[in-house]
């Protein structure tokens, strides 16, 4: 009796530690499937990474050569500025504008990067309309509207103008008008300079709502109107070297400038698609 | 009748971990194995691209110079490293393909890149780069 008694006992432990070691075994196994699962997960993220890394090195650079063909060839300067008390953006160059040359190098390259490239694709028709520029963050648009005249979209991000006009011929005639803005929130300032050699025409306003600055240069006429929500639109017949500086109202941004040219990659193998505007910095 | 029966479980127990060990290093090897692979594949991408771009960055490829870009490209690299640049555009030396550095090598590890960038007059170029570890 005692000794059948004894038999199952073991017995039963025998199933006990049988069924313990495969369940630990099983746990093992387990974590065994898991390393594996790990590994290809940890390929497919490498994987997905080297991608990564390769389309932002494609996209950075022909980011970069748009940008360096626009600061070669457009003629103009631009800079940025932030300091305690204000921030300000300035476009310089020289009216009338001739665009014909970056246009081709876009063009080239454009067609180049394409050809190279299937999976980019670069839309320069938004730029060739009005070869805007872009201030950003705030999403100013100053474009140039014929050979001589270029303009700035109202927006309220506006807070007012520092403009300096260099001419090549004498300033016969010089007057400008101008209208208070009741609004403290929609009033610009307006700071003018038109200068050749000792002869100046100057204007300076603030709380505008809007003005208007007509000159006669060498016989041919310069005309700067001020329009509410901070328009502004400059056209001159006489060959000047322009500054426009616009001061914005948001302080705590260091602002930088874009061109309306669109590059979009596509990848379908990995649904990815980015598009972008150029930025010039 | 117990020593036989513990004799028999302790071999059945040895028998049970050789196997269940020799799966977990199995596993193990599977993983260390890919990581390595792939953390190298990436780490020579980035050099690669690294090098690539400080030279655009310090216009080297205006030259378009064999010796020059040379120069640069073997005081860039690390020494357990070699690296291909092949250079197209609309240029005449070389038919408007130039290559600088080593050998391709017939086997191993080989990763490639590709970038655009524009010379002092205005020239397009594809560049092209390869680079794999030297031989130990």
């Amino acid at each position: 009796m005692r000794g059948k008694a004894q038999k199952s006992t073991m017995g039963k432990k025998g199933v006990v530690y049988t069924l313990a070691f495969t369940l630990f075994a099983l746990g093992l196994l387990s974590l065994a499937v898991l390393f594996s699962r790990h590994a290809a997960l940890a390929e497919s993220r490498h994987v997905e990474l080297s991608f990564s890394q390769k389309v932002y090195d494609l996209d950075t650079s022909i980011q970069n050569i748009l940008a360096e063909a626009f600061i070669g060839h457009s003629g103009m300067m631009l800079s940025s500025n932030r300091s305690l008390n204000a921030s300000s953006m300035t476009l310089q160059e020289n009216l009338s504008s001739d665009f014909a040359e970056l246009d081709a190098l876009l063009g080239r390259i454009k067609d180049g990067v394409e050809k190279d490239f299937s999976s980019v694709n670069i839309s320069l028709e938004a730029f060739f309309s009005t070869h805007a520029v872009v201030l950003q963050p705030q999403g100013i648009v100053y474009k140039h509207r014929k050979g001589n005249s270029i303009s700035v979209m109202p927006h309220p991000g506006i807070a007012g103008y520092e403009i300096t006009l260099l001419f090549r011929s004498n300033i016969t005639s010089c007057t400008a008008a101008s209208e208070e803005e009741a609004e403290k929130e929609r009033a610009v300032t307006l700071t003018f300079l038109g200068q050749h050699g000792g002869e100046n025409c100057t204007f300076s306003g603030t709380g505008l709502e809007s003005a208007d600055i007509t000159m006669i240069v060498g016989g041919k006429g310069v005309a700067l109107e001020l329009e509410e929500g901070g328009e502004l639109m400059l056209e001159s017949n006489a060959t000047v070297q322009s500054a426009v500086k616009v001061l914005v109202a948001e302080r705590n941004q260091s602002g930088y400038f874009e061109i309306p040219v669109m590059v979009e990659i596509r990848d379908p193998a990995f649904s990815f698609s980015k598009a972008g505007s150029v930025q010039i910095r | 009748m117990t020593g036989k029966k513990g004799f028999v479980l302790t071999l059945d127990f040895i028998l049970g971990m050789t196997i269940l060990f020799t799966v977990i290093m199995v596993a193990l090897l599977f993983v260390s194995r890919g990581s390595a692979t792939t953390m190298a594949e990436h780490q020579l991408l980035r050099f690669g691209s690294d090098i690539v771009a400080v030279m655009d960055e310090q216009k080297l490829f205006d030259s378009l110079s064999h010796e020059t870009i040379e120069q640069e490209l073997q005081e860039l690299l690390p020494g357990q490293y070699d690296m291909l640049i092949r250079l197209q555009g609309n240029f005449t030396v070389g038919n408007g393909t130039l290559e600088v550095g080593g050998d391709i090598p017939r086997e191993g590890l080989l990763i490639s890149g590709k970038r655009v960038a524009l010379t002092g007059n205005s020239t397009y170029l594809l560049i092209t780069y390869l680079m794999w570890g030297k031989a130990q």
